[in-house]
């Protein structure tokens, strides 16, 4: 390989089409795709940076320079906006991350094969449902007097639909989430826990070593790299919250913490008014600080762990 | 295996504990179908989980729904988007991951940096929205199809299977003379089912489920898929922002909750139906696509 | 099944219905309607999905008042409904997309309004200018508006321009007060008290509701500690947004009546006279039916929550009456309260995309048609949509007030009338009020609504972006801590409020109010 890295570009280029021109012929369709819905649209991102009007386009509109993020940055919902999506993305790393390990765990450890498969099976279900209709289902379980909000009203003495309370909202989100996809996620844990070696199991068992030492010093270790992989991708999504889940369980009753930056973003450009400059720079924002976070999580991985994602 | 008592209540507490999980998962969805089937004036008092059908049983709700033209008709526009997307998804998908995992290909890494980036950064929804107006795709079913119909996290997972066949295999095709149109089709995809038919299932039931480019795209409610109308149903219960003036509205849509049940239930069956068909596959496709190259 | 027979032979009685009905309006002259030889077939955004639900029409165009419509002008139309919850997207989009429908409908405070305001919507090419077209097309609308100066000075923006059909009230009042403070007069009764007049029989009333019928707390007040129309702190002289002081635009919140009257409403809610968690916006049934509270704002009329203020007449233990709006002293007058209107701020607009932009015209003017006005009001089924009263005037018949297949008032009046008509008579809402409402009504016309800024003042699309941007944030800001300071948590205290709202160029934004409201003023 060495010595063709040493052939100029166009040499090796004109080398590999004549050779892998069919290969090429396929990737164009999906470069065509990506160039024009993915590309195509990061050019669009120029509008944050606009006074930008539809009837004189991208290239007419008046060059307003940083304003935009100016006054997001000074804006009063700054603050909150930015907390509540890092606090709502917190709370499902905290929670979620690990539950689906501990449930890859759990059924790791059943012997008995129809249990299992039982299990699994009905834990994927919930993974096929709308975020419509899980969202419906949100809805009815919290509402007053349901079981749920009946429960919670035992600590809180008050009957009331848990979702018009701004200090449920952010545990209704995550814990709906998980409840989504919980068995769905825990299918890569697996995988990575059957890949073990069952001698290792064996040898310790031999030693002495409870079941819950076994996890700890074995399983865990083993899976360590697929759980790095999926915490940076987890974190690749950091600050893109599913705002279609947001708008879907919202109200402006519980906007102080539910409001986060990607549904602030729909509500300036299209529901409540229509800046698409505005909202397309705070969206920019957000894509920005996103992309740090996710190169970030990769490089202290790769140092400490030498896991990492590329 | 020997196991001490302490193990022993460990596993029992385990069983348990999973079972309760398993009970979760699937009370939520039992509610819904109870619910679809009971009677209309007990279910619109009732705020509490449907174990079992309450009061007469009736499939007076789901008449009521198949009986209403435009559900059936985006009932229908939905298997139809479902079934396009799905296959111009999967057809990208192959290609792009073909692409990816053949080996020494020059263009290689900047392939993979094009793709992956996509994946962390976009343009967002306003500038999205302008490129596919400028196609002159607004308001067809090319908008509710093409946009976001390929997803680079399931070329990477394919990608992955594609790369652990055997070279041997591939090569010794290759002596023979057959291209790569030929080893794609003749070689690659046969031996990767498992993972074509997982990768099938997360478009299929992604598309079925998608409410949202219909919404910002599309205009003719002829065009819309059966999601709109389950959220109209089922999220947006407020009545009418008119300017309310009107008489009596003690008079409430009876079967209106009922309705909602039954919607529901039909626009979630389909998919447990697909689903055991590809279960078997289903768990080894994902794990396949879990195990790092 | 019963039911799915039922609604198929409903739905073959309404068709062989409709077409009688047709020949019996054939007293009103329908000659001149046919606009087309050939049917022209317009595209009309139109937000109402909800009236169309399940049960009720695939289409408006099922409904009879635009079946008789179509036949009539031989003119179809191709309704564009967006889904609901996303109707201002929807209406955002349309300006965004590569063409707009032939006909669209406009609603400033339900955010169906261009960014840069009317004259901007012209301006960049969306609208067509209309006053010419309706001067030669459109000879009831102009003779609407020529014949009261109320009416001609709403219809069009501070240059004159006319950008769409401004729905107009037919009877000469237009629309009076239906919104305003209501008590429970059954508490009252049970005490022996009168209905409140000033802050200090609120005061007293309210005590004694809490401390004698153990009413858990007795005034609901909206989340932002006020109500829609600031028609509790109208007493103290200041409005919760912008307001006029004799022609002086105000913003309400940095005045100094606002602090007193956030003083006060703290006062009571410490006394836990008000509701614990308003700011919240839990307003529910479960609050109000079972009397966990006795006093809060509501609508004379309202659909899709139960209907408070007719309960009374046949619900002993539930009567709810309007009382006036609280003053300082007897004998005060408050100057905020919903507005009474003629010219409603619903528009139709037609679009520079609409290629035959005449019969446009021609048919929109068909609504404002004095001769076909029962038709749009009232429908086209004698005895059955309406009823004729022994006065000679109409009222709406057993078909929409007392559905026989469970259709709500709403959803008939969609079915059978137009629910919204561009020329409608008032008269025929009011004629479905019981004394109740009536009485209500009277309480609440006791205030003036000249305080009220008009929603037809027009801003230029600088004025209009830049008073949003300024008011978006200030706007979130008064809301929530108005909410905290009534509830004693705030960190701020009033000066340092006020301070705030100064600080967010408060100044400007009444600057601009006031130049609209002065050119407005002036036409």
């Amino acid at each position: 390989m060495a010595q063709i890295g040493a052939k100029p570009l166009g040499k090796r280029l004109q080398k590999d089409l004549r050779r892998n021109w069919k290969v090429y012929l396929m990737l164009l369709p999906v470069v065509a795709y990506f160039v024009i819905f993915a590309y195509m649209p990061m050019g669009g991102l120029l509008m944050g940076f606009e006074n930008y009007r539809i009837k004189l386009g991208l290239l007419g509109s008046k060059w307003i320079g940083f304003e935009n993020f100016r006054r997001f940055f000074t804006s009063l919902y700054f603050g909150r906006l930015l907390r509540n999506t890092i606090v709502i993305g917190l709370k499902d790393i905290f929670w979620s991350f690990p539950l689906t390990i501990l449930f890859a765990l759990m059924l790791n450890q059943v012997q008995c094969r129809p249990f299992l498969r039982t299990v699994q099976t009905i834990s994927y279900l919930p993974y096929f449902i709308s975020m419509v209709v899980v969202c419906g289902i949100v809805k009815d379980f919290t509402q007053a007097g349901s079981a749920i909000s009946r429960f919670v009203g035992l600590f809180s003495g008050k009957q009331e639909s848990l979702l018009t309370n701004p200090s449920y909202f952010q545990e209704i989100f995550v814990f709906s989430g998980i409840w989504q996809n919980l068995g769905y996620g825990a299918i890569v844990y697996l995988a990575a826990l059957t890949a073990i070696n069952p001698e290792l199991y064996e040898a310790a068992s031999i030693d002495g070593a409870h079941k819950l030492q076994q996890v700890w010093h074995i399983s865990l270790p083993g899976i360590l790299p697929t759980i790095v992989i999926m915490l940076i991708l987890r974190i690749g999504s950091f600050m893109n919250i599913n705002y279609q889940k947001i708008l879907l369980l919202y109200s402006p009753a519980t906007y102080e913490t539910s409001d986060v930056i990607t549904s602030y973003v729909y509500r300036i450009s299209l529901s409540e008014g229509s800046d698409f400059s505005y909202g397309t720079a705070i969206g920019l924002f957000n894509s920005v600080i996103n992309l740090l976070l996710v190169v970030s999580a990769n490089q202290i991985s790769r140092r400490l762990t030498e896991t990492s994602l590329w | 295996m020997f196991l001490s008592k302490s193990e022993k209540g460990l596993n029992a507490l385990n069983y348990v504990l999973l079972g309760l999980v398993a009970f979760a998962c699937l009370v939520p969805v039992w509610h819904v179908f109870c619910a679809s089937v009971s009677d209309p004036q007990i279910l619109n008092a009732n705020t509490s989980i449907v174990f079992w059908p309450m009061g007469k049983w009736t499939l007076g709700g789901y008449e009521q729904v198949f009986s209403t033209k435009y559900i059936v008709r985006a009932y229908g526009n939905t298997i139809v988007y479902v079934t396009l997307t799905t296959c111009l998804g999967m057809l990208l998908t192959v290609f792009g991951a073909y692409g990816l995992s053949c080996k020494g290909l020059t263009m290689h890494r900047p392939l993979n940096f094009f793709l992956t980036f996509t994946m962390l950064f976009s343009g967002g929804l306003i500038p999205t929205y302008m490129v596919v107006r400028n196609l002159g795709m607004l308001d067809t079913v090319w908008a509710i199809i093409i946009p976001g119909c390929v997803s680079v996290y399931n070329m990477m997972i394919m990608r992955t299977s594609f790369s652990s066949i055997p070279d041997a295999l591939l090569e010794a095709a290759e002596i023979d003379g057959a291209e790569h149109f030929t080893l794609l089709f003749r070689i690659v995809l046969p031996a990767s089912k498992a993972v074509l038919s997982v990768i099938a299932l997360f478009y299929i039931v992604q598309n079925w489920n998608s409410w949202f480019h219909t919404a910002i795209y599309v205009r003719q409610r002829e065009l819309y898929p059966l999601q709109i109308w389950l959220r109209d149903i089922v999220i947006s219960e407020s009545t009418a922002n008119l300017e309310l003036d009107s008489g009596d509205v003690n008079q409430f849509n009876q079967t209106r909750m009922l309705i909602k049940y039954c919607v529901i239930v039909i626009s979630i069956l389909p998919m447990m139906a697909v689903y055991p068909f590809v279960q078997k596959y289903f768990v080894k496709g994902v794990m396949i696509g879990s195990v790092k190259e | 099944m019963k039911r799915t027979l039922a609604l198929a032979l409903v739905c073959v009685l309404v068709m062989l219905a409709a077409g009688s009905a047709f020949a019996a309006t054939t007293d009103v002259d329908t000659s001149g309607m046919k606009l087309t030889e050939d049917k022209i077939t317009f595209t009309f955004w139109w937000p109402y999905i909800q009236d169309l639900q399940l049960g009720n029409l695939a289409d408006p165009s099922e409904a009879d008042v635009f079946k008789w419509l179509e036949e009539q002008t031989n003119i179809h139309i191709d309704w564009i409904i967006p889904p609901a919850g996303a109707m201002t997207e929807s209406y955002t989009l349309l300006f965004a997309a590569d063409s707009m429908p032939d006909i669209v409908y406009s609603a400033k405070s339900d955010g169906y309004m261009y960014a840069g305001g009317p004259e901007a919507a012209v301006e960049d090419g969306y609208f067509l200018r209309l006053n010419e077209l309706m001067d030669q097309l459109a000879p009831n609308y102009t003779a609407l508006l020529a014949s009261n100066e109320r009416i001609a000075k709403d219809c069009a923006t501070d240059s004159g321009l006319r950008w769409g059909f401004y729905f107009i009230y037919s009877n000469e009042n237009g629309k009076g007060a239906n919104y305003g403070p209501c008590i429970r007069q059954d508490y009252l009764d049970k005490l022996n008290l009168d209905i409140p007049v000033t802050y200090d029989d609120w005061h007293t009333v309210l005590t004694a509701f809490k401390d004698e019928l153990n009413v858990e707390s007795p005034l609901y007040i909206e989340k932002y500690g006020n109500s829609r129309y600031s028609e509790w702190s109208a007493g103290y002289g200041v409005g919760r947004d912008f307001y006029q002081d004799q022609g002086v635009a105000k913003y309400g919140p940095i005045e100094d009546g606002y602090g007193e009257y956030l003083a006060m409403m703290a006062q009571w809610y410490s006394e836990g006279l008000i509701y614990t968690d308003f700011a919240l916006d839990s307003d529910s049934d479960s609050l109000r039916l079972p009397g966990r509270i006795a006093a809060w704002c509501d609508n004379a009329t309202c659909a899709g929550s139960n209907y408070y203020l007719t309960r009374g007449a046949t619900d002993e233990d539930f009567n709810l009456v309007g009382t006036p709006i609280p003053v300082q002293q007897v004998g005060d007058m408050a100057h905020l309260r919903i507005k009474d209107t003629i010219v409603n701020q619903y528009i139709l607009s037609v679009s520079t995309d609409c290629e035959e932009p005449e019969i446009a015209v021609r048919w929109i003017d068909n609504f404002y048609n004095p001769e076909y006005n029962n038709i749009f009001n009232y429908g086209v089924r004698e005895n059955e949509s309406y009823v004729e009263n022994e006065d000679g005037t109409l009222s709406w018949g057993p078909l929409i007030m007392a559905n026989q297949d469970g259709l709500t008032v709403t959803q008939a009046r969609m079915r059978f009338t137009m629910s919204n008509a561009p020329l409608e008579n008032y008269r025929r809402v009011m004629g479905s009020w019981n004394e109740t409402q009536l009485f209500s009504q009277q309480q609440w016309l006791k205030s003036q609504d000249d305080g009220v800024i008009s929603d037809k003042l027009t801003m230029s699309a600088e004025e209009g972006e830049r008073q949003a941007a300024i008011m978006a944030d200030i706007r979130l800001f008064v809301e929530e801590e108005s909410a905290k300071m009534i509830m004693g948590t705030s960190s701020y205290t009033f000066e340092t409020f006020r301070e705030r709202i100064n600080s967010m160029n408060i100044a400007e934004a009444i600057e601009i109010e006031q130049t609209a409201l002065d050119r407005y003023n002036a036409r």
